[in-house]
């Protein structure tokens, strides 16, 4: 089994040395790219949907981590056409505010599913909403994602 | 014997005066209402001597929710229980028609004290 | 933004005064001697928080503060002194905790604590500051810590990279429990306030 390597809030990782990357998250999505074929693979932990044109690290916002990490994939022999998408996380962990009908989470989620659709990435697997935290193991060799809870459900994507 | 309703969203709080009250003889809690909606509505139906107010609640405050039963019923008394530290809310509230307060954390001699205190006026 | 030793002086107060409330307020609700360990003043990157927490359960309190200034407050209890806590209160009541689960009951009994301490803390920067500041009700969830914190990081992260953090730490010695407090306030309102002290 490859290093495990932790990829922190508002970064993203790519690595063709069959690692695992690893990480948690509550109303952040944890995105996991990978080409099965070239055994290429990346982890993002986005924060927020939109950079709005914000130069603050590519990894903070959905509409910048995406690119970038297929860029940096392609770059490392990975094909776009056969890259894959996991996502999970996007919870509603609290209620900022009761009127409002959308959490950060959810639009989280909204914002990764419609760029991802953009540059024609399929999504192979996601456990996202709800109101629970999640940690993330992302295996890049074969794409596999295990989503942990803290009542120790286990779900593989 | 005075009519108690509690009004207080954390059940624990509730809990606490209640602990307080059946500790004492002269009281009965008529009801236990979790925010200011409740509060006015189970005013109005059970007529207690005395409601016991929460501050910060949720759907409906203290002391919005302290107005409207003054408006009911003039002459009805109310305590209000509030954190340390929220003395513009007490102004407000006292505005809206308190007739007394406490502050938590709450010590049962003190929660006894304003009681009797609101039931002499 | 300039923050001057004027300010910083300023913000050390206000942690200390904050920080004796809530010591003199949570040993009258516990009945026991409370210390709150000396606040620490941190400039932070706000995507490093998550990573200091760990992964590790947590049972976390969460409230909004309002007014000048308005911010977030965080606590984060470990699990045991969550259920120990939660048993003294209950005790209290004469109720018996549920063995290691935590019921409506604790959850609500550990609000509560939130409740106390955030109140205290912030009383006690309320005076210090000559402003009013008021609380939200308290939120309480059992889940990861770094996953607890996120949305706060995220809410707080639309406008900076970086914030304030006063972080300090609760400690009931006769009892071993322990938990973290963290508080951020909006920067540029707190600068504004310390402005007019």
């Amino acid at each position: 089994m490859g290093e495990r390597v932790r990829v922190k809030m508002a970064e993203y990782r790519v690595c063709n040395s069959g690692g695992v990357l690893v990480t948690t998250v509550g109303s952040c999505v944890a995105i996991g790219l990978v080409d099965p074929e070239s055994g290429v693979g990346g982890l993002a932990h986005i924060m927020l949907p939109e950079a709005k044109g914000k130069s603050d690290g590519a990894g903070k916002y959905a509409d910048t981590a995406i690119p970038a990490m297929l860029r940096e994939m392609e770059a490392r022999k990975a094909r776009k056409e056969r890259i894959i998408a996991k996502i999970a996380g996007g919870a509603r962990m609290f209620n900022f505010n009761s009127n409002r009908a959308d959490s950060v989470g959810d639009r989280n989620v909204e914002a990764v599913k419609r760029i991802l659709r953009k540059y024609g990435i399929r999504i192979a697997g996601e456990d996202v909403g709800e109101n629970h935290g999640r940690t993330v193991e992302f295996y890049t060799s074969d794409g596999k994602m295990v989503v942990k809870r803290a009542n120790k459900v286990i779900k593989e994507l | 014997m005075a009519n108690i309703l509690i009004v207080d969203d954390s059940q624990f709080m509730r809990k606490l005066l209640r602990r307080i009250l059946e500790g004492q003889s002269g009281y009965t809690i008529v009801g236990e209402a979790e925010n200011g909606v409740e509060a006015v509505q189970m005013f109005k139906e059970l007529k207690p001597d005395v409601v016991m107010m929460d501050i910060v609640m949720p759907i409906k405050d203290g002391i919005s929710a302290t107005a409207e039963i003054k408006q009911v019923n003039p002459k009805a008394k109310v305590v209000m229980c509030t954190s340390v530290g929220q003395e513009e809310k007490m102004k407000q509230a006292i505005k809206a028609g308190a007739d007394g307060y406490i502050t938590k954390p709450f010590q049962g001699p003190k929660v006894i004290e304003a009681l009797q205190g609101v039931l002499r006026l | 933004m300039k923050i001057d030793l004027h300010k910083l002086a300023k913000m050390n107060e206000m942690a200390k005064e904050g920080a004796n409330r809530v010591a003199e307020n949570l040993s009258a609700m516990l009945g026991m001697d409370v210390q709150m360990k000396v606040t620490k003043i941190d400039f932070v990157t706000l995507s490093d928080i998550p990573e200091e927490i760990g992964d590790s359960e947590i049972i976390g309190a969460y409230l909004m503060f309002y007014g000048s200034p308005s911010g977030h407050l965080m606590i984060m209890f470990p699990v045991t002194s969550a259920k120990k806590i939660a048993n003294l209160l209950l005790a209290g009541i004469g109720e018996n905790g549920d063995g290691g689960q935590f019921s409506e009951l604790d959850m609500s009994a550990i609000a509560e604590i939130g409740n106390i301490i955030t109140s205290s803390f912030i009383d006690g920067w309320a005076n210090v500051l000559k402003t009013e500041i008021d609380i939200s009700t308290p939120q309480v969830i059992h889940d990861i810590g770094s996953a607890v914190v996120d949305p706060v990081i995220v809410e707080l992260a639309k406008e900076h990279d970086h914030a304030f953090v006063f972080n300090s730490s609760i400690i009931a010695q006769d009892k071993d429990i322990t938990c973290q407090i963290y508080v951020f306030p909006d920067m540029n309102k707190l600068v504004e306030v310390l402005e007019k002290v």
